[in-house]
């Protein structure tokens, strides 16, 4: 069952300017994204950065507001829901953001943190609240003790339990993760992933993992979607993804990831050239500007994403 | 190969009021000409802090370096003055910092910033300056440099900013060039192009890199010998060869394990549970005990010296 499916969804950002503050253009952030999701599933999001992950992820949850596009969870399009419906669905869809050190209120405890979110949808009350905090902590793989620490007595892989514990609080099907692990180091990136992938059977959790490092998306991911400038460009099962990568963007992304290994010298898709800004976008394919395979036509019209056969690619060259 | 630099037992404390911080403790190592060397650990090792020690810009308060001693080119870095250390930095030892945001001035162009570099260590003449600016912009692959040249830092992209850093640091054409973290805030295809960038010119210009980073991958690709950094202390020390293909020492496996391989399945990350310990001088026995999964008594009451086995030193009881 196709627990969230995004259709056409778009977010521009105004660009103010002149001595009005008027609009002068748009960055076109998120460019008419589609994407399914199916219920225990984890969909994962790469890209560079800039390129509109994040934005894909809060407009999912309507922590921005969709300029185009429909956003079905559970079969109902959240946004056309008012305040108080989409305040109920809220709970259902949670965000674990990549900075562990700004998403956490810094006069909280690590258990009224994790109160707070048990009472905005008011799970629990008195004595349960208490078990259910205790509870939390503890599936996160933290102390009784850290009940009462402030998040400046934590490190960032602590911080980021802290705001896994946060998100499981109120019980929801999806969660966004953005760049959970990001910021933290190799040994304890391994620690997070780990813990996520627990959580997700333990729970049944959705996941759309966002990540730029695609060792970690294939680790954790069933489908791949790859976006480029606002646009997914590929998308596909992760073995097949990352086994017959179609695009030429894709590739490159592929070939460009450095492996741990002095004996496996790989060769290497170089790339030239520069990525255009969002708020100019070339006329044909958005990648043409790197593109070690571009044509005439790639500048002059932008290639649809298409199924060539249990693969989606936008490109000219791969019909 | 000659030796160009040679760090030995250097130790840099910080003085802070939780009492006294060995940020990096008896760290020895060296880099002959031409060599690349990689620093790793995770963030808190004393990487930076290696770096700026032999840069000699340890803030102080509350940073010292307390002992041993850093000889370049057969000098000793320890011992010289503030403006003998001014005339080798950006000169002849050039660092490449990890946010390049913050080391560029904003309110200068970076053409502006470029030449001020090569007006204060080299005999130019500002014109002279202006179009050796220019061609190393060309040189790190920055387009219409000439153009370029004049743009302020928020005018650029991240990767063209850590181009503009590198450019500066090469301008001079140093012996050394200590790259902390440069591709740490870029895209895996953009920081494929600064690494191998900075491979081009070690080669072109015979120069010794030290490069930091937390990224095995990158060591491995770029670097001839690694230090493995953990707690202010060298854990292992070796050819990336060697210590890639035969890990010794328990950190440095957990280390390789705990990436996510992309060309290998599997259902579990191995991982190193707990994290870094917090530091004093009374720290007693090593300081990876409380993660090590072979630790046994004596590790809790001892610390390991380090020993040479092989052609590779590692830090731990295992091997002694
Ligand atoms: N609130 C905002 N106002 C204006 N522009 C924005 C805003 N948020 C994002 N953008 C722009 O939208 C584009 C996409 O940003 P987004 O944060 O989604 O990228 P990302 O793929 O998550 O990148 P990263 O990997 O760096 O996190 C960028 O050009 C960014 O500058
Ligand atoms: N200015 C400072 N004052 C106090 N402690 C510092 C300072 N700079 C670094 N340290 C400490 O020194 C240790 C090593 O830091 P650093 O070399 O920056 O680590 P990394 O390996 O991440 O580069 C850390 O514990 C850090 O907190
Ligand atoms: S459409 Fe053209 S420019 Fe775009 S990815 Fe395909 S070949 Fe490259
Ligand atoms: S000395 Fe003991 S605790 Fe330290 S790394 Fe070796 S086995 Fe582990
Ligand atoms: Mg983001
Ligand atoms: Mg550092």
């Amino acid at each position: 069952m196709e627990l969230l499916e995004v259709k056409g969804l778009k977010k521009y950002f105004p660009v103010k300017g002149g001595f009005l503050s008027k609009t002068v253009n748009y960055v076109k952030a998120v460019d008419g994204v589609s994407f399914n999701v199916k219920q225990g599933k984890t969909l994962g999001l790469v890209g560079e950065s800039g390129c509109g992950k994040s934005t894909t992820g809060r407009t999912i949850l309507r922590l921005y507001e969709p300029t185009e596009g429909a956003i079905y969870f559970e079969g109902i399009d959240i946004v056309t829901l008012d305040k108080e419906k989409l305040r109920a669905k809220r709970k259902d869809m949670q965000i674990i953001f990549q900075d562990p050190y700004a998403s956490l209120n810094p006069r909280l405890t690590a258990g009224e943190i994790i109160g707070r979110a048990i009472d905005i949808h008011n799970i629990a009350r008195g004595k349960e609240r208490q078990r259910r905090i205790l509870q939390l902590l503890d599936v996160v793989g933290l102390k009784r003790e850290h009940y009462n620490r402030y998040p400046n007595e934590f490190s960032g892989g602590q911080r980021q339990r802290i705001g896994i514990a946060r998100a499981l609080a109120v019980n929801p099907k999806l969660i966004v993760c953005d760049e959970p692990i990001s910021a933290l180091d190799v040994s304890i990136q391994a620690q997070i992933i780990n813990l996520l992938k627990d959580i997700q059977e333990q729970f049944h959790l959705t996941y759309v993992f966002i990540a730029h490092n695609l060792a970690v998306v294939k680790h954790i991911s069933d489908d791949v979607a790859v976006m480029y400038l606002g646009k997914i460009v590929e998308m596909a099962e992760k073995d097949e993804l990352f086994l017959r990568p179609q695009h030429p963007y894709t590739a490159a992304l592929l070939s460009a990831i450095p492996i741990p290994d002095p004996s496996k010298k790989h060769s290497r898709i170089r790339l030239e050239g520069d990525v255009p800004s969002p708020i100019n976008l070339p006329p044909g394919c958005r990648f043409a500007t790197r593109c070690p395979e571009r044509t005439s036509i790639c500048d002059e019209v932008e290639p649809d994403l298409i199924d060539i056969g249990g693969h989606m690619v936008a490109c000219h060259h791969r019909r | 190969m000659d030796t160009l630099l040679k760090v030995n037992s250097l130790k840099t404390y910080f003085y802070t009021i939780d009492g006294v911080m060995p940020a990096v403790d008896d760290v020895s190592f060296e880099v002959m000409r031409g060599e690349t060397l990689g620093i790793v650990g995770e963030s808190g090792s004393g990487k930076s802090v290696t770096a700026l020690s032999i840069m000699r810009l340890v803030p102080h308060p509350p940073g010292r370096i307390v002992g041993g001693s850093i000889n370049f080119k057969g000098d000793e870095l320890l011992t010289k003055k503030e403006y003998e250390m001014r005339m080798i930095r950006g000169n002849k030892i050039a660092m490449i910092f990890q946010d390049p945001m913050t080391s560029l001035n904003p309110l200068f162009t970076i053409g502006d910033q470029i030449i001020e570099a090569l007006v204060t260590h080299q005999d130019l003449s500002r014109r002279e300056a202006r179009d050796r600016a220019i061609e190393m912009l060309k040189l790190v692959g920055i387009p219409s440099p000439e153009k370029r040249v004049d743009d302020y830092p928020h005018q650029m992209s991240g990767g063209m900013r850590q181009r503009v850093m590198i450019a500066m640091g090469l301008s001079c054409r140093p012996d050394l060039l200590i790259a902390d973290e440069p591709t740490t805030a870029l895209d895996v295809t953009i920081q494929a192009q600064i690494l191998e960038l900075i491979s081009e010119m070690k080669q072109k210009m015979n120069m010794s890199v030290i490069i930091i980073t937390h990224d095995l991958g990158v060591v491995a690709e770029v670097a001839d010998r690694v230090v493995v950094m953990y707690a202010g202390r060298v854990m292992e020390y070796g050819s990336v060869k060697d210590v890639f293909s035969m890990p010794l020492h328990p950190y440095t496996r957990g280390l390789m394990d705990s990436i996510p391989k992309i060309d290998v399945n599997e259902d579990r990350l191995k991982s190193i549970e707990g994290t870094l310990p917090t530091l004093t001088e009374k720290f007693k026995g090593c300081r990876f005990k409380d993660r090590c999964v072979m630790a046994d008594r004596v590790c809790h009451e001892e610390e390991p010296p380090i020993v040479e086995i092989d052609n590779r030193q590692v830090r731990c009881f295992k091997y002694i």
